[in-house]
């Protein structure tokens, strides 16, 4: 299919049609002012001129909690998967980019993992090329790009007045076909213009590269850069809550009677009972070793076992984090 | 769509052990109450399951059971925290959640044909019981060569299975050596630390392979062993545990290096564990 075109005065209708057939979650601002990604409950709400969301849009797929199975007494039985189609509209190609890297974990790893694999079933994924990358941004240093389509099933380009919508995958295509009435083909002039945007957009973004980032890191396990990373760090796990990558969980029984949960929870590799063994012993005691792993896992076992890094360059790890610990230099001092 | 990897199957709780003298390590008979479960369930010494009781989590453990001991499996359970405590309170007759079988066995393969030398110490014997039970069944007996096992706890009162111990130690086609750190009045048998003893054994390794499983310090003084008496990297065996929760390679915790001990392992070999860094 060709690219479309939809003026930006005829959004809302976009949306309105979207609805109809999904729920739609986007950017909207919340009552504090942030940007967050949330149902969007009202055409008007969603907020396209934004740099990307204060959370990734990691748990429309891997919710931060969610019940695995349920109790029932003595026994463990089965739940509904979830149902209802859904539109992911308006993340950014950097997020696009962690849905493969997640894609990795729960789909492509036997055994697939059932719950990740229905929502990302039910969700079509329209993402919006970044035209305003931010002074952390660094999706260029990581397989990334501001114009990269990753798995988003539409990418939308922005050009005056309008909005350019290009399918990438058959959901794309049919996204598109439903509000096909709304578009129009959109003009060589104004994909071209677009795209300018977008190569500028690249050129901004801090250029720096990781090219054998993982076999320095593989030089670097006993690295005093640990050490003094992990005496930075307080351990409060910002980084992983905020990643768009970051996939490890707990699994917990939450019991009321004899009714519960078995729930899973996003969990975080640097807190020190996440791999406190039941003997006391500890293989990652101190915050070395941790933040050792969060390096490891994100530019070399990523690698290793997924061809790809764990890190898609959003830079929300190094906005948030509460003692300025830049996960960009740690990398560049490891590979120098 | 695929089925749910987090459900268990349910188990009903047959038959309790205590080990021990310490009473900290009951072995706990579980019976599949559905007959397809019992088939699913199809698993070979060296790989483990994550148990569960609702309300208590859940957590892993080796089984100790070998497949040719149809109708039910095993679990040696240590009494340490919220889940084994409640095990271990439990009776006859409740039911316990079984998820598996997970990870890896021991090499069945490669260990065809081969003399094979078992070597364990204290409570990781579990995993190495079923494969001892495995290759002494009558089916199983024939692919291997000379069957020795070194085995040791801290006292007489520490060893496990000691009706198997027993029954295996009237065979003429397994050397058993058991022993103790420290013995008592009754003892007649080996006094020393498991290194020691299997020095003192020096089975052949030249067509051999061993399994090593035990506590960290007897790991460190049984290695250079191994390696005097010939072992390889390749043909030395070992079974590493990590703090686990999904049991399937996805919830991030047991890794070592790049490799899941939950589903690239428990078990590896010297050769495999030397690819990856120090830290378990």
């Amino acid at each position: 299919m060709r690219t479309k075109s939809i003026p930006d005065k005829r959004i809302a209708d976009m949306v309105e049609a979207l609805q109809a057939r999904a729920s739609v979650i986007g950017p909207k601002r919340s009552a504090d002012g942030t940007l967050r990604l949330g149902k969007i409950e009202s055409a008007d709400e969603l907020e396209i001129d934004y740099r990307n969301s204060i959370l990734s849009p990691k748990s429309v797929f891997f919710p931060q909690r969610e019940t695995i199975c349920a109790l029932e007494g003595e026994r463990v039985v089965d739940v509904p998967l979830p149902d209802g189609p859904i539109v992911l509209l308006g993340i950014r190609p950097c997020d696009s980019s962690a849905i493969q890297a997640l894609d990795k974990v729960f789909l492509e790893s036997s055994p697939q993992d059932p719950f990740y694999a229905r929502r990302r079933e039910l969700c079509t994924v329209v993402s919006f090329a970044c035209t305003r990358p931010e002074s952390t941004c660094f999706c260029t240093a990581v397989q990334g790009g501001p114009g990269h389509v990753h798995a988003s099933d539409v990418l939308v380009l922005e050009s005056d007045g309008e909005l350019l919508l290009r399918p990438h995958s058959e959901k794309g295509e049919q996204l598109l076909e439903s509000i096909d009435g709304l578009l129009g083909d959109a003009s060589q002039k104004a994909i071209e213009k677009a795209e300018t945007a977008i190569e500028q957009a690249a050129e901004r973004i801090d250029s720096f590269t990781l090219d054998g980032v993982a076999e320095s890191l593989q030089g670097a396990w006993e690295s005093d850069i640990w050490t003094r990373i992990g005496q930075q760090c307080i351990g409060c796990g910002v980084c992983s809550y905020l990643c768009p990558t970051c996939h490890c969980f707990d699994i917990s029984d939450e019991v009321q009677k004899d009714e519960g949960s078995r729930v899973r929870a996003w969990d975080c590799c640097a807190y020190p009972l996440f791999t406190l063994h039941a003997s006391g012993h500890n293989p990652r005691a101190s915050r070395r070793e941790r933040w050792r792993q969060r390096a490891m896992h994100k530019f070399h076992y990523g690698l290793t076992n997924y061809d790809r890094f764990l890190c898609v360059g959003c830079g929300r790890c190094i906005r948030n984090c509460p003692v300025n610990v830049d996960l960009r230099s740690v990398l560049q001092e490891v590979r120098s | 769509m695929t089925a749910n990897p987090y459900l268990p199957f349910p188990c009903r709780l047959d038959g309790i052990e205590v080990e021990n003298e310490e009473r900290d390590i009951k072995t706990f008979k579980l019976a599949f109450l559905e007959a397809e479960h019992a088939k699913a369930f199809a698993y070979m010494p060296g790989q483990f399951a994550e148990l569960s009781l609702p309300g208590f989590g859940e957590a892993p453990f080796g089984i100790a059971s070998s497949p040719t001991e149809a109708g039910f499996v095993l679990f040696s359970v240590k009494r340490v925290g919220v889940f084994t405590s409640e095990l271990h309170a439990s009776e006859c007759g409740r039911l316990v959640g079984v998820r598996g079988p997970l990870g890896k066995a021991f090499p069945w393969e490669a260990m065809q044909g081969k003399d094979l030398v078992v070597v364990g110490g204290g409570f990781a014997f579990t995993t190495l019981r079923s494969a001892i039970v495995y290759a002494l069944d009558e089916k199983n007996r024939k692919d291997f060569g000379t069957i020795t096992v070194i085995y040791g706890a801290r006292t007489p009162g520490e060893l496990l299975y000691r009706s198997d111990l027993d029954a295996w130690s009237a065979r003429k086609d397994i050397e058993l050596h058991v022993t103790v750190d420290r013995g008592d009045e009754a003892w007649k048998g080996h006094v020393g630390v498991v290194p020691k003893i299997l020095e003192q054994t020096a089975p052949k390794a030249d067509r051999a392979m061993a399994i090593v499983c035990g506590p960290p310090i007897m790991i460190k003084y049984t290695l250079p062993v191994i390696d005097k008496l010939g072992f390889s990297p390749k043909t030395t065996v070992l079974s590493l545990e990590n703090r686990m929760k999904c049991g399937i390679g996805k919830c991030g915790r047991c890794n070592i290096g790049p490799r899941f001990v939950c589903v690239d392992g428990p078990v590896f070999t010297r050769e495999e564990l030397s690819a990856l860094p120090q830290e378990y």
